[in-house]
Order: C-alpha cells, then sequence, then structure tokens
C-alpha cells in the first residue's frame, strides 16, 4: 500500500495524495475519494476546508457541496475525532438534512469519513464515496485506516521540510508500544516552542532524520530534557 | 477464590460508569484495578485493536502491568496476542513452564515477580476487539467459576467500550474503537504539555488532569482536549 502511494521517492506533496484517492478507488471498489484539509475552529457552528486532492473532478464536486453546505460526514468525522462510516444516505436524512439529497443527486449512496489525526492534532479527512448502498469488510476497514494513516504523514511532511531527507520509507510513528512517549513529547514540544501540536510533532520527525535517530529516541530525550529544539519560524508551513 | 464483596462494588462502580458522562479510559483503568483485585492477580494489563491487524496498550492495573503489555506487543509474543488472535481464553498458565511457548515473554514475567498468566478475549460477536490479562503469583490459579467473573468482566468492558447494548450496524464498532484509541493518544499528549506548562512529571501530570476532570464533572479526554486546544 504504502510503496503503490509513495513511489518514487521524489514524489511529494499533492501528486501523492491524489495517487493515494486512486489507489483508495481501486483497492476499495468506490467511486470517488477525497483527502480535504481542515484546521479546528473553536465554537464555530461550521467548518471550512480544502480539497487538497481528488481521484476525480466528480468526487471533488460531492465534497465541496459539503463544505458550502456546511454539514456532512467529512465534517462530523473531522469535528467529532473518529470515522463517520454511513452504508446508505437512504437512512441518513435527519443527520445531514442539506448534505443527503444533494450527494444522492451527485450519484452517491455510501460515504465513509476517516479523520486524519494523531490523538488532538488533526489535518483533514480522508472521505470515500460509493454509488451503491454497502459497508465495508474488516479487509476494506483495515485498508482505509492504513490509507489514511499514510495521508496523515503526507500531510505531515509539509509541515516541516527536511530537505533531501526524504522521509518516503519512514512510518509515521515507529513502534506502537514505543508511542506513549512520541505523543507526550510533542504535547510538551507544542507548549516549549509555542507551535501547533501538529508542528510539534513535524519538528520532532525531521529532528529524527537530521540527526539520523529513531523518533522514539528524540522524544525520549525531548522528555527528559536532554534535547532542546529552537523555535525557527523559516520552516513554519 | 474471587471476592463476592468486592463484585458487588464493582458493579456499583461499573452500573454509575455507564449512566453518565462516561470516560472510556479512566474507565478501563479503573476495570483493570478490579480485575486485578477480585481475582486475586497483582497486575492486569487491556489492549484493544487498532483494526489494523495491530494490538494497541489501553490500560494497566500497575506499571509491571503496563511493562509486560508492552513487553508483548515489543516482541509480538505473548498470551494477549495469543488470545487475540485465537479468540480463546489463556487461563492459569504456568509461566515456569512456559518456555517453549514464549520464550521471550515467560522469562521477563517471572523476572518481575509472576508465576501463572491469564488473558481473556473482548468479543462482540465474531470480532475480537482486544484482550484482557492477568498476571498472578502461583497460588492465583482460578477454577471455572473465576474464569466465568472473569470474562463476564472482559465483556463489561466490551459493552461498556461501545456504550450501546448492542451495536446495530458494524459501521459503529469501528467508529467507537477508533474514538477510544484517539482518547487515549490525546490524554498522553495532554499529559506531555501539562508536564511542561507546570514544570512537572508526565505522571504528576496525569494525576493533575484526573483531578481537574473529577471536580469539573467532565470527562478526562475533555479536559485533556482543552488543555491541547488553549496551548
Amino acid at each position: 500500500m504504502r510503496a503503490l502511494v509513495r513511489g518514487s521517492p521524489a514524489a511529494a506533496g499533492a501528486p501523492m495524495l491524489t495517487r493515494l484517492c486512486e489507489v483508495a478507488v481501486r483497492e476499495l471498489r468506490m467511486s470517488g475519494a477525497v483527502v480535504s484539509l481542515m484546521t479546528p475552529v473553536h465554537r464555530a457552528p461550521d467548518q471550512s476546508g480544502t480539497i487538497a486532492a481528488a481521484s476525480s473532478d466528480r468526487a471533488r464536486s460531492v465534497d465541496e457541496l459539503e463544505f458550502s453546505l456546511g454539514e456532512g460526514p467529512g465534517t462530523d468525522a473531522f469535528l467529532g475525532s473518529r470515522p463517520v462510516l454511513t452504508a446508505d444516505l437512504e437512512k441518513a436524512f435527519d443527520r445531514w438534512p442539506g448534505y443527503v439529497p444533494a450527494a444522492l443527486d451527485a450519484g452517491v449512496r455510501a460515504t465513509f469519513a476517516f479523520p486524519m489525526l494523531i490523538g488532538a492534532a488533526r489535518f483533514g479527512v480522508v472521505h470515500l464515496h460509493c454509488s451503491r448502498a454497502r459497508t465495508l469488510t474488516d479487509h476494506d476497514t483495515s485498508t482505509s485506516l492504513m490509507l489514511t494513516e499514510l495521508a496523515t504523514e503526507i500531510v505531515l511532511d509539509t509541515y516541516a521540510p527536511v530537505g533531501d531527507h526524504t522521509p518516503a520509507d519512514v512510518p509515521l510513528l515507529a513502534p506502537d508500544y514505543r508511542r506513549d512517549g512520541i505523543y507526550q513529547a510533542q504535547g510538551m514540544l507544542m507548549v516549549a516552542l509555542g507551535v501547533s501540536l501538529q508542528e510539534a510533532l513535524a519538528r520532532m520527525r525531521a529532528h529524527a532524520f537530521a540527526t539520523d535517530q529513531e523518533l522514539a529516541a528524540v522524544a525520549a530525550d525531548i522528555l527528559a530534557g536532554r534535547t532542546h529544539l529552537e523555535p525557527d519560524p523559516e520552516v513554519a508551513p | 477464590m474471587i471476592s463476592t464483596e468486592r463484585i458487588s462494588d464493582l458493579f456499583v462502580e461499573v452500573a454509575d460508569t455507564l449512566v453518565d458522562r462516561f470516560d472510556v479510559i479512566d474507565f478501563l483503568h479503573n476495570l483493570t484495578v478490579h480485575a486485578a483485585g477480585i481475582s486475586g492477580a497483582d497486575a492486569a494489563g487491556l489492549m484493544l485493536t487498532d483494526q489494523m491487524g495491530r494490538l494497541q496498550f489501553m490500560a494497566a492495573s500497575n506499571p509491571n502491568g503496563e511493562t509486560l503489555e508492552l513487553f508483548q506487543l515489543q516482541n509480538s509474543e505473548g498470551p494477549c496476542l495469543d488470545c487475540f488472535t485465537t479468540g480463546q481464553p489463556v487461563v492459569n498458565a504456568d509461566l515456569a513452564h512456559a518456555a517453549d511457548r514464549w520464550p521471550i515473554f515467560a522469562p521477563r514475567a517471572i523476572q518481575l515477580g509472576y508465576q501463572s498468566v491469564h488473558a481473556f478475549p473482548m468479543r462482540l460477536r465474531e470480532h475480537i476487539i482486544g484482550a484482557l490479562n492477568l498476571f498472578g503469583s502461583a497460588d492465583a490459579l482460578f477454577d471455572a467459576g473465576d474464569v466465568r467473573v472473569v470474562q463476564a468482566l472482559a465483556d463489561i468492558a466490551t459493552i461498556a467500550l461501545m456504550q450501546e447494548r448492542t451495536i446495530r450496524r458494524a459501521e459503529e464498532l469501528t467508529e467507537q474503537l477508533q474514538g477510544a484509541l484517539t482518547s487515549r493518544v490525546v490524554i498522553e499528549q495532554a499529559k506531555g504539555a501539562v508536564a511542561a506548562l507546570d514544570g512537572i512529571t508526565t505522571d504528576e501530570a496525569f494525576e493533575l488532569l484526573r483531578s481537574r476532570a473529577r471536580s469539573s464533572q467532565k470527562r478526562l479526554v475533555e479536559v485533556a482536549q482543552a488543555v491541547l486546544d488553549e496551548g
């Protein structure tokens, strides 16, 4: 999956997300896939975003609907920090009275929205559309979650460029059993540098690549007060 | 072996948590403490699947429980993983005679002072969503009645996690499970942020977050999220 999307090491940013959408459509038998980037708007009733990539213009226009109407599965997945999986939109009129008729008109019957996030660090949504009512098999769910994790990683890398050290083959967070320290260091760095939680992680990753260390080792040093990353406005997004 | 008095206390607490302002992370932590307490085990831990074929550590009754859960993940070996893979409980496994079964895990658990281990699947219909692990001394062997009670505890954890008596749609399992996994990450991030803000350790930060949640009657994850939003 990773190789399909990441492709050549030189590829980066939007083209990679477009390829990810294409892989999602093919592997999951969907009619469309869209990656939207969103920023949390606290205490605001609606949620705005931008579409970073789509499998087709048709798919893109479906998610544009959601932003113009101010409601929909992608918005709910982002705001609720959990997947919103709708096997049949015909049964979801109550939840999204504006979005459902418009989406059905556009030929979408089922949607599966997965938030791109690492805890409280939220980036956007991977939104899959299908022209017929259907559920996800366990395998589909696993594939969707992996693609979402990969999309998160691709977007995260745009926050802190790492020069020639393309982190294409380095997974998002290092082994599962060492992740807690990474999350804690991320929160700590957010406060210490006065940056967003997203950028804090991106900085840690960039530092890990630049110094040829594992992310978990960098995190452990930050937690122990042995490493102090400098605020550096030049690498801010 | 299982104390009926402690079971009654447990049911009261479970009923309370299921009613209102349910906090999944606090609940799972308390459940491991109770599971260890009523069964006479010295430590308990709980893991959930991330639905990508991996287990994630969620809660433990004490630091040894956490160490042994993470050790199993690190080495891809141990009773919790077996239980998750097969869907069958592991009961009264004698660590002194488990070197063939778990060549890496068994010596480590013995080193930490444990002699027996048990693991119970968390099951929702055909899905295995995680496992509850118990570690004990040699005389903490379970009889058939104990096994039923601890399996019931694992079932309660499953039901609580899903927050509904019946999950009607298969999709809800994914929504709830992923939500619970994310909650735990949010809390870890907040521990780091509070530690930096107040110049305290992450453990102290966790206690501070818990007491803030209690005094404000909010869920732990809400308090954690607020810290990160303000940061």
